[in-house]
């Protein structure tokens, strides 16, 4: 899984990535460091805290959730089971080279390897 | 600079001096500023144009001077702190480089300066009362929960140091009255009046404290309350200005849901009353998600360093959702499956800041 998230790493404008599950348990990130538990905690409670309102309106299974900041942005994409979280700068179009790296995880996930690696866990 | 053309200037400082202090002008100050500034004297250079700002108000020639002049000195003074505190690490040393770092807006040094000097000198109260003021700042811009719990902690630590310091008490209680900690404020003022009855400030500060409502002095419930609002609590007047907000925002939902093709749209104000462009209408979970999701949202990129939320993005099979933040209130759309979200964020953004509201007008 790291070495799918590391195609984002000399993307222009991303920060960061980390794949976790909804409730905050990282799976993999890149570049390692303390501050990726905090953003997978409070991008977990982003989730929860739309999860009945959403599911109500039809919203809940999401595309992609994008929060823009004034100085950057958070990209949410739900990936199977788990979500892909990029921290980004506010300007650079990112959406092919997420799509990549989605694809990617998706397709690793659903062949199981992932869920095996977070059961070991 | 070669030591002929430094000659010159040496030379023509002096008659530089003398024609400007005979017949001051904008023109002859800029001329013997830029001649201080060549021979390295920032100095005199910034004493000249805080004089000649006094007697040019006006002049964008002597503002430019002045600032090229406070620059130069503030660099050269943080070179010659930082050599200091390298040759011998001293509490004033510190002090200086945060000083001139902050006159050049270099808050990352002055808040590294500062730490490294408490660390070192932990009672020298001073610099306690700087760092918490550097925080406060960074507070008020970003309004994270921990730099308001390191604000409070600091200024605690210097009124405790220095007990006999006003302005850490004082900056303590204008920082306990910001956040709506108004009994907090009321006694930490009247424990400065205990020791000067006459402290003006202090005085000042008890009437503005006697005027404001409100009784939650749990601080921690105010910090995480401000932090979820993503604003100050606020007083009559602001919740005039938002009503304001709120009113200027709905005269230009019309036109925003035209162009955004939006199925619906809203504002909703920081009381959670949802707005459309005929008046209040009823909560829903449309609106509860717009709370919800904004709020969460706020909390996210601040507490992971990006700063104030400006707008959140929902995009599903079903349709999308497009939510902007104002000062005082929130816009949000959802737009249909086949609608494009791209420039939606913009759209709102423009009616936040009143533009689409000016075009539909005229």
């Amino acid at each position: 899984m790291k070495d799918i998230l590391q195609r984002l790493e000399g993307c222009p404008g991303v920060r960061g990535a980390l794949v976790m599950t909804l409730d905050g348990v990282i799976a993999a990130a890149i570049p390692e460091s303390p501050e990726n538990e905090k953003v997978a905690a409070f991008v977990s409670t982003v989730l929860l805290s739309m999860e009945k309102d959403a599911e109500a309106l039809g919203f809940s299974s999401f595309k992609r959730l994008t929060l823009w900041a004034a100085r950057g942005r958070i990209i949410v994409v739900p990936v199977e089971k788990m979500v892909l979280v990029v921290l980004a700068d506010s300007s650079t179009d990112l959406s092919y080279a997420l799509m990549e790296v989605a694809g990617l995880a998706k397709g690793l996930m659903t062949r199981g390897r992932i869920t095996a690696t977070s059961d070991q866990d | 600079m070669g030591f002929f053309a430094q000659t010159r200037d040496r030379l023509a400082l002096r008659s530089k001096q003398n024609a400007f202090r005979k017949r001051p002008s904008a023109e002859l100050l800029g001329d013997l500023v830029k001649c201080q500034l060549r021979l390295g004297d920032y100095e005199a250079a910034h004493r000249y144009t805080v004089w000649g700002r006094r007697l040019f108000p006006d002049s964008p020639v002597v503002d430019q001077m002045y600032r090229i002049a406070a620059r130069a000195r503030a660099e050269k003074g943080m070179q010659d702190a930082r050599r200091d505190v390298k040759a011998k690490p001293t509490p004033g040393g510190f002090q200086r480089l945060a000083q001139y770092a902050i006159e050049i807006s270099d808050g990352v040094t002055a808040m590294a300066a500062l730490r490294e000097c408490i660390q070192r000198f932990p009672t020298c109260a001073p610099a306690y009362t700087s760092l918490a003021d550097l925080c406060e700042r960074r507070y008020l811009r970003d309004l994270s929960r921990v730099d308001g719990r390191e604000v409070l902690q600091l200024y605690q630590k210097a009124c405790k140091l220095d007990a006999k310091d006003q302005q850490a008490p004082l900056r303590l209680a204008q920082f306990y009255v910001k956040i709506g900690a108004l009994e907090k404020g009321r006694s930490t003022v009247e424990e400065v009046l205990q020791r000067d009855r006459q402290c003006e400030e202090a005085h000042v500060l008890l009437q503005r404290i006697a005027a404001s409502d409100g009784s939650e002095d749990d601080v921690e419930d105010l910090l995480r309350q401000i932090e979820e609002e993503g604003r100050l609590p606020g007083n009559d007047q602001d919740t005039r200005r938002m009503r304001r907000e709120v009113s200027r925002l709905c005269r230009g939902l019309k036109g925003a849901q035209e162009e955004l093709g939006a199925n619906r749209i809203l504002v909703v104000d920081a009381d959670g009353q949802p707005w459309d462009d005929q008046g209040p209408v009823a909560s829903d979970a449309f609106v509860g998600l717009l709370a919800n999701l904004s709020s969460s949202a706020q909390m996210t990129t601040r507490r992971v360093g990006l700063g104030p939320l400006r707008g959140v993005t929902l995009e599903s099979g079903a349709g999308s959702i497009v939510v902007r933040r104002g000062t005082r209130a929130l816009v949000g759309a959802s737009l249909k499956p086949d609608e494009s979200i791209l420039g939606s964020q913009e759209r709102l953004s423009e009616l936040i800041g009143g533009q689409l509201a000016e075009q539909k007008q005229s």
